[in-house]
């Protein structure tokens, strides 16, 4: 097996289950909004936010096509946040998916430069893929409520266990 | 009041706490920096809310508004272990040696704060994304002063180095064909429990309707992974003392069903047990006798059956996982338990007097396992009545002596000031 290397990996992953990602969106939405209202607060939330979905795919070495780094968990996420801002009408495959992600990252990277339909869009984006990532760890708080083990509240915030 | 004000005056309250929590007298800086970026955090969402007018977008402002509720569920729990750092019950002669050993593992920059907890599983670390960083160690409140329970948090470092090391992101194509294998190879029974999806057996990583069957299966398999990482950290940081710790606070088992996320009891002993006996650790004869399985968690069949996917791919991985982490500490250089040092420092005990200089930490540890596991142990000094708190002070002594040596060699820097 290959050794792990020294220093750690540094470029961020987009993981679903990752707290930050809810609030990330959250955030973004609002930079969206402002800018949409004409009263831009920047665009940190939204860069950052391009970062993780643009490191969740990647380019196929010697020709222009995408695949995805994302876990399923993940892209199931990605993907019911992409259904529910109707950015496009269907998505079947995975490709597809990665092409979108990409689409995402992109449009998200161009900030204030895009149509105002397309900035809304992003901004239905960013709500959808905050809501989605939350209910997602909260889907397994509900369930380790209900198994009442009461250790674990693992998802959004603390998580407890034994050990 | 409509949800937006709401949401901005508990915010408003919620660093209000903060502040007042920043009074408080802490042991080390670690806990006050947790506050810190507990109130930085808060305190920007709490800009973005302000920026949103009352009539707003219905969709944005219900989701901003429920984002901070969350905010305020998850982290209020944190604000009280910070506070509980505070507690004269803590083993404060366990800090620098750990954070020592959270910064050799971890890198230069980790925080690391110990508490103590009124929950019988208590051990706790943020999630991924929140207060990055910062390690979070506690123990049941009666038990925080015990040191012989110290091991355990070689488990909640193991949490630390897996998101580090990004190892989910790793270990993500893997795990991945070991869930879609199994399912392959049960094909008939999955298209049971998913008659709708249209795909060949080939092409169910592909499609996007048939791969989303996999979610549940692939997180409690994700899940199920890291906790077997953990454990194989803590028993490589910490030898025999890990298992014996974790045979203390955990069996035979608890009553309630098993959480999915988790390997089943039995396995997960038994990965304790193979590992032991790879490394050459003695833990003790029967060891898994001690444990018993929790019942199954009350799920639905199709859920039983994709946690039987998760079960099997994780326990695929365990070698793999083993690989990993003796690999990772390798490279760190991480202090192991030595049987010499272990020998030399029981024979101290047995004289009643602590460990000295130069020994690390899980060497005191294994050897203060194998007194408190001694039935003999000061069978000829009566003197000593209370036997588990002399052992326990000899321990802690141990360490503090441990500590001193560490500190005035040339590379200290663990104080956390």
């Amino acid at each position: 097996m290959e050794r792990m290397p020294i220093p750690w990996p540094e470029k961020p992953v987009f993981q679903i289950n990752d707290a930050e990602i809810p609030m990330l969106a959250t955030e973004a939405s609002i930079e969206i909004d402002c800018t949409l209202r004409g009263d831009p607060v920047g665009f940190a939330a939204v860069n950052r936010l391009a970062d993780l979905i643009a490191n969740s795919v990647e380019v196929v070495e010697g020709g222009g096509e995408i695949r995805s780094l994302m876990d399923i968990p993940t892209s199931a996420v990605l993907g019911r946040a992409i259904n529910k801002s109707q950015r496009v009408a269907e998505i079947n495959t995975v490709d597809e998916l990665a092409e979108e992600a990409r689409r995402i990252a992109q449009d998200l990277r161009s900030g204030t430069s895009i149509q105002k339909e397309s900035l809304e869009k992003l901004e239905d984006f960013c709500i959808a893929l905050a809501m989605e990532a939350a209910s997602y760890g909260q889907s397994f708080f509900n369930r380790n409520n209900f198994i009442g083990q009461g250790n674990e509240d693992d998802t959004l915030g603390v998580r407890k266990e034994a050990p | 009041m409509i949800p937006l004000e709401c949401a901005k005056k508990r915010l408003e309250a919620f660093i209000h706490q903060i502040g007042e929590l920043k009074q408080s007298e802490f042991p080390y800086k670690h806990s006050e920096d947790a506050l810190l970026q507990v109130e930085s955090d808060a305190g920007r969402f709490l800009s973005h809310l302000m920026r949103l007018p009352e009539d707003g977008k219905r969709s944005l402002l219900l989701n901003a508004c429920r984002q901070s509720l969350d905010l305020l569920y998850f982290q209020l729990p944190v604000l009280g272990f910070i506070l509980r750092s505070t507690n004269v019950r803590n083993a404060f002669e366990a800090y620098s040696p750990l954070l020592r050993l959270a910064r050799c593992l971890l890198g230069p920059d980790i925080r690391l704060i110990i508490s103590s907890e009124w929950e019988y599983a208590p051990l706790l670390h943020p999630s991924p994304g929140m207060i990055p960083d910062f390690v979070l160690i506690g123990l049941p409140a009666h038990e925080s002063g015990n040191p012989l329970l110290i091991p355990l948090s070689g488990h909640e470092l193991g949490h630390s180095l897996w998101r580090k090391a990004k190892l989910k992101a790793r270990l993500r194509e893997t795990m991945e064909r070991h869930i879609s294998d199994g399912i392959r190879g049960r094909w008939a029974e999955y298209k049971t429990f998913f008659p709708d999806i249209m795909v060949d057996p080939e092409n169910i990583e592909k499609v996007v309707r048939a791969r989303d069957t996999l979610e549940q299966a692939v997180s409690w398999c994700q899940e199920q992974a890291e906790e077997v990482f953990c454990d194989l950290v803590g028993l490589l940081l910490f030898g025999s003392s890990y298992a014996h710790a974790f045979a203390y606070l955990l069996s035979p088992c608890f009553s309630a069903p098993r959480p999915p996320d988790y390997p089943a009891r039995r396995q997960r002993v038994a990965v304790i047990e193979r590992a032991a006996g790879k490394l050459g650790i003695f833990v003790q004869s029967d060891y898994s006798g001690m444990f018993q399985d929790l019942l199954d968690p009350p799920l639905t069949k199709r859920e039983m059956f994709m946690l039987s996917m998760a079960d099997r791919a994780s326990d695929t991985l365990v070698a793999e996982l083993m690989e990993i982490a003796e690999g990772i500490l390798k490279e760190r250089q991480a202090p192991r338990p030595d049987p010499a040092e272990i020998a030399e420092i029981r024979k101290r005990f047995d004289l009643v007097v602590p460990a000295q200089c130069g020994h690390n930490l899980a060497s005191i540890l294994c050897a203060g396992w194998e007194a408190f596991n001694d039935k003999n142990l000061w069978i000829n000094v009566p003197q000593i009545k209370d036997k588990d708190g002399m052992l326990r002070e000899l321990i802690l002594k141990s360490m503090e002596e441990y500590d001193l040596e560490l500190l005035a060699g040339p590379s200290h820097d663990a104080q956390g000031k």
